[in-house]
C-alpha cells in the first residue's frame, strides 16, 4: 500500500484539489480512495486499463460528489475506464499528458471551458447552458467535439 | 466503433457526469441493452481521464500518508486471503516498477504459474 500510495497519491490529490479547491477536503478524498483500495483491492481490474487513469476518474467522481454534497453515485468497482495508449510507465503517461495539455491550450476557450465546467466543476449540460447563456445543443456539441479532440491527440501517440 | 448516433452526444455527457433527468434515464435504459454503447462509454471515460490527468498541483501533505497507514493497519481487509483479487493491484505495480519478470515471480509465488 505504501508503494501504491507513493506512486499515485499525487494524481488522486491533484484531481481532488482541482475539483474541490480545498486542501483538507481533497485530503479526505485521498484517504477515502486509498482506504477503499486497501479494503477491497479487487475493485481495480488491471486487465481493463491502467491504474493512473482509473484512479484519476475515481478521484474526480468522488470529489464532485463531495462538492455536490451527495452520496457516492457509483461504486468504484463498477467504474471501467478504457484508455488506448499504454500509460503504465510514468514516462508514457507524461508524454500523453503533455499532448493533451497542448490540445487543451489550442482549444477555443468556450470549448475548453464547457469541458472543464462539466468535468471539474460537476455542472450538468443544462446548468452549463444556463451559465453560459448558450443553447443546450451548442453545449452538447461543444463538449463532444472537445473530448474527441483529446481522443485524437492520444490516438496519434 | 459502432455507436448509436442518436446517443452519441448523450454518451459523452454521461461519461462526464453531466447528463441528467429524462435523457439520463433514457440513455441508461439503452446502455442496459447495447454492448457497443457500453464499450464506447468506457472509452469516453478514458478520454475524460486524460483531462483529469492534466491536473497538476502540490503533493499531498506528508501527514496524509501516515494517517492512511495508521488507519489501514487497524482495518480488516476484504479478500485479504484472496490472492487472485490482490493481483489486480499488485500486478499493476509490478509492471510499473520492474517489468514482466517480477509479475511472473509474483504469480509463481501465489501459485498462479
Amino acid at each position: 500500500m505504501a508503494q501504491l500510495y507513493d506512486r499515485y497519491s499525487s494524481v488522486v490529490y491533484a484531481v481532488a484539489l482541482r475539483v474541490l479547491a480545498d486542501a483538507a477536503a481533497a485530503e479526505d478524498v485521498l484517504q477515502e480512495i486509498f482506504m477503499q483500495l486497501w479494503r477491497n483491492p479487487g475493485s481495480f481490474d488491471a486487465s481493463r486499463g491502467n491504474l493512473a487513469p482509473w484512479l484519476a476518474v475515481i478521484a474526480r467522481n468522488r470529489a464532485v460528489d463531495v462538492l455536490r454534497k451527495r452520496k457516492p453515485q457509483t461504486e468504484i468497482s463498477e467504474t471501467v475506464v478504457s484508455v488506448e495508449p499504454d500509460m503504465a510507465a510514468e514516462a508514457d503517461r507524461g508524454r500523453t499528458v503533455e499532448k493533451v495539455r497542448a490540445v487543451l491550450k489550442e482549444m477555443p476557450t468556450s470549448q475548453r471551458s464547457a469541458l472543464e465546467m462539466a468535468y471539474f466543476e460537476g455542472y450538468s449540460h443544462s446548468e452549463i447552458a444556463e451559465k453560459t447563456k448558450e443553447p443546450l445543443g451548442t453545449i452538447k456539441t461543444r463538449i463532444r467535439a472537445g473530448l474527441m479532440l483529446l481522443r485524437k491527440a492520444v490516438e496519434a501517440t | 466503433m459502432s455507436v448509436h448516433e442518436q446517443f452519441a452526444e448523450d454518451l459523452v455527457l454521461y461519461a462526464l457526469g453531466a447528463l441528467e433527468g429524462g435523457e439520463r434515464a433514457s440513455l441508461e435504459k439503452h446502455l442496459d441493452e447495447c454492448a457497443s454503447c457500453r464499450r464506447e462509454l468506457e472509452q469516453l471515460r478514458g478520454d475524460a481521464a486524460l483531462l483529469a490527468l492534466t491536473t497538476a498541483g502540490p503533493r499531498p501533505p506528508a501527514r496524509a500518508k501516515s494517517r492512511l497507514m495508521d488507519t489501514c493497519s487497524g482495518m480488516d481487509r476484504h479478500g485479504g486471503n484472496d490472492l487472485s483479487s490482490r493481483h489486480t493491484l499488485e500486478t499493476e505495480l509490478a509492471f510499473e516498477f520492474h517489468g514482466q519478470s517480477v509479475v511472473w515471480n509474483a504469480r509463481k509465488a501465489a501459485g498462479g504459474l
